[in-house]
């Protein structure tokens, strides 16, 4: 057993072992480590000339089969951990593309080019049957891709936007909440508003229909509810700030009942003035009329499924109802019609008979 | 003696909490003892029914010195029991002490069974059943007519439907040209989807309609009235009075759902009457026609039915004999308020007598109206 010492084993300093951690870690992980991934690259190519070399010797040569089975198998092996490499390399381009269709259709389309060039390579030990096998699974991806393509990428195109709004809005600028509210219906138009209002398929066909219909209404009435309260919430704001000026305005000496009155009125009849505006501004009754336009559209979806589910049960619903209504009606005018030709006739009958007696 | 800072302002504040306790204790107690509250009492008969609608004939109390009936026709919206709060104000016993006799449509609550009662239903069906009623009941060729808000449009509808039965038509603070910005409920009406609403309520609730009239001042209507109240409550005679005016009030009908279809669509949206377009009965509707004489009365300060809504009704008829009559108050103050009580009933009384001779055209020969019930034998 040795021992070294001295000077220069005394242990670092804090900076010192920071320092050396970030060389260590520059070693471990940094692009001369990157280069040192080439290996088995090498290694493959080293395994392709040994094959290429082995094949080249004739048919005495194949005979150890197995060995050579062994061979293409560590060849396929390493073609993949190759494939996994670079496909989990490309993750992070495919997050920051920020949902941009043509950009994760691009990376994908890689990724199965790559994916299918592993089995193009002579002597492939697997069938084609089992290559379509091992295939499958990067088909399906791609189609996953495909048929998110109409959710997420929206969404994910949007984050950046919504990450400056909620910025924004963590300020105070509530301009930024009108902002969202417009991207955010944007957003659901685009996306879930579409597959919801998407044919369904099948027995249960109608009853689906429905209720994603009632749902996307409901959804609606709820995107445009905050537009109204933005309104509002801001017209408030501004009666009170006109309230806080005329109260200042008044420059009251002592805190009496009648100031109290005087407030009371200045509150009052400028908020009521103030709403009155606000009540008459085309964009407010524009909105306004939205969400009770949204509103009476979710009730007559839900009357609608309602309906529906009476009739499966045999219940009569609010429409058999209206149906009689209608019919009692038409039936009211038909007896009126009637009985005011029996009263025309009777006139007619007794100015006849007046006739007749004189 | 030493004197607190907050002494002479905290004294201030507790006579006014005491007074506020006894108000508030007034209130409680007229409330607690007010069990009912009876509006409409003038005495009255019930003389013909049709589906919900019901026509009433009041009791007058003096001699009748204007020979030709006046038939009362208020809106849809809200009861007719305005027009009698309460004795000393009473539109309709001012009325009948100045010797008009009055028949009054009431139109009833629409339960669903009504939710198909179209415009043309009221208008070519039950108003001009009732006046067939009355026609032949009192042996007169034409009656008068006076519309109410609403029935007011209803009622100069009627009369260019039917010319030749209406003798003086009367209409108060009734909206004719509906394209106006200076009324809140003319500038929402245009965003509304009326078929989208009534496809999904059915009827409209008397509720929402009344939601919506609370909006067009909100803080008054719903804060400062109460306010208003307590201030005021000293006197239970007061208190009494403001009972009857909530009871009318949230007193509020449901709304035929096609009929409210067709006014808010034809009327309120593409304002058909005055353009000459508006079919009731498979008739398109010329206000020209109306060429009787036409007292129009509105109020100044109408939040409901802007003046203007309403003084354009001149330029649309024929009518020589066309009076205007503006009362500076709001659209229930006409009928409740101590500034036109004295002046109304006098107005339109004297309005009719002028216009009609002392005794009617007894018509010779009519036959029944074989519609509706009478209910009362002649």
């Amino acid at each position: 057993m040795t021992m070294t010492g001295g000077v220069n084993d005394l242990p670092p300093t804090q900076g010192e072992a920071e320092k050396e951690s970030e060389v260590q870690w520059a070693d471990e992980y940094g692009p001369k480590s990157q280069q040192e991934a080439e290996p088995p690259q090498d290694w493959q190519v080293l395994l392709n000339e040994m094959m290429a070399k082995i094949m080249a010797q004739g048919e005495e040569a194949k005979e150890s089969a197995f060995f050579a089975r062994l061979l293409n198998a560590g060849h396929l092996m390493s073609q993949l951990n190759q494939f996994w490499n670079s496909t989990i390399q490309d993750l992070p381009k495919l997050y920051q593309g920020n949902g941009d269709s043509a950009q994760s259709k691009e990376i994908i389309n890689k990724w199965i080019e790559r994916y299918k060039n592993i089995f193009k390579e002579e002597e492939s030990p697997l069938s084609q049957q089992a290559e379509e096998i091992f295939s499958f699974w990067l088909h399906m991806t791609q189609m996953s891709q495909t048929a998110h393509e109409p959710v997420w990428n929206h969404w994910l195109a949007a984050l950046p936007q919504w990450n400056e709004q909620s910025e924004k809005l963590a300020k105070g600028d509530l301009e930024a909440l009108d902002e969202r509210l417009s991207l955010w219906k944007e957003l659901y138009n685009e996306t879930l508003g579409k597959f919801l209002r998407m044919p369904a398929l099948g027995l249960t066909k109608q009853h689906t229909e429905k209720i994603t219909g009632t749902f996307a209404e409901f959804a609606q009435l709820m995107s445009s509810l905050p537009y109204l309260y933005q309104y509002l919430y801001n017209t408030e704001i501004e009666a009170f700030k006109e309230v806080f000026d005329r109260i200042h305005q008044l420059d009251l000496k002592e805190m009496t009942p009648e100031a109290m009155r005087e407030i009371y009125k200045i509150w009052l009849t400028t908020n009521e003035k103030t709403f009155h505006r606000l009540f008459k501004q085309p964009d407010f009754c524009n909105t306004m009329g939205e969400v009770l336009n949204c509103m009476f559209r979710f009730k007559k979806q839900m009357n609608d499924l309602t309906a529906k589910w009476c009739e499966a049960m045999s219940i009569p619903s609010g429409r058999d109802h209206d149906q009689m209504a209608m019919a009692i009606q038409d039936l009211r005018r038909k007896v009126h019609a009637q009985q005011k030709t029996i009263s025309a006739l009777q006139q007619k009958l007794a100015r006849h008979q007046s006739k007749e007696a004189s | 003696m030493m004197q607190l800072p907050f002494e002479k302002n905290a004294l201030s504040y507790f006579k006014e909490m005491e007074q506020y306790s006894h108000r508030l204790f007034n209130i409680t107690d007229t409330l607690l003892k007010q069990q009912k509250v009876d509006i409409a009492t003038a005495p009255k008969e019930l003389v013909f029914q049709e589906d919900i609608v019901s026509l009433y004939h009041f009791k007058s109390p003096r001699a009748i010195r204007c020979p030709v009936p006046l038939l009362i026709n208020y809106a849809l919206v809200n009861r007719e029991t305005m027009m009698d709060l309460e004795e000393g104000k009473s539109l309709i016993r001012n009325l009948l002490t100045l010797g008009i006799d009055i028949y009054m449509i009431v139109w009833g609550y629409p339960s669903r069974a009504e939710r198909y009662v179209t415009m043309d239903d009221y208008i070519d069906m039950y108003i001009d059943d009732c006046v067939e009623y009355i026609r032949s009941e009192k042996s007169v060729e034409r009656v008068n007519l006076m519309g109410v808000c609403q029935g007011g449009t209803f009622a100069a509808i009627y009369a260019a439907l039917y010319p030749e039965k209406v003798r003086n038509l009367i209409t108060m603070v009734a909206p004719i040209d509906f394209h106006t910005d200076d009324g809140l409920l003319n500038i929402w009406a245009r965003y509304l989807d009326a078929d989208v609403m009534v496809d999904a309520l059915g009827n409209i609730s008397g509720d929402l309609m009344n939601l919506v009239f609370l909006m067009l001042k909100p803080y008054q209507l719903m804060m400062d009235k109460y306010v208003g109240l307590l201030e005021s409550a000293e006197n239970p005679a007061i208190i009494e009075n403001f009972l009857r005016m909530e009871k009318w009030i949230f007193d509020s009908p449901d709304q035929a759902g096609e009929a409210f279809r067709k006014f808010v669509n034809e009327l309120y949206k593409k304002n058909n009457l005055i353009k000459g377009q508006l079919n009731i009965g498979g008739r398109m509707v010329d206000l020209k026609k109306i060429d009787m004489p036409v007292l129009n009365i509105f109020a100044e300060h109408d939040h409901l039915v802007p003046p203007c809504s309403s003084k354009a009704f001149e330029q649309y008829t024929s009518s020589k004999d066309f009076t205007n009559k503006c009362f500076p108050v709001g659209h229930i103050g006409v009928y409740v308020s101590s500034k036109t009580q004295k002046d109304l009933a006098p107005l339109i009384a004297n309005w009719l007598i002028d216009r009609n001779p002392k005794t009617p055209n007894k018509v010779r020969m009519r036959a029944k109206a074989g519609m509706g019930k009478e209910l009362r034998s002649t």
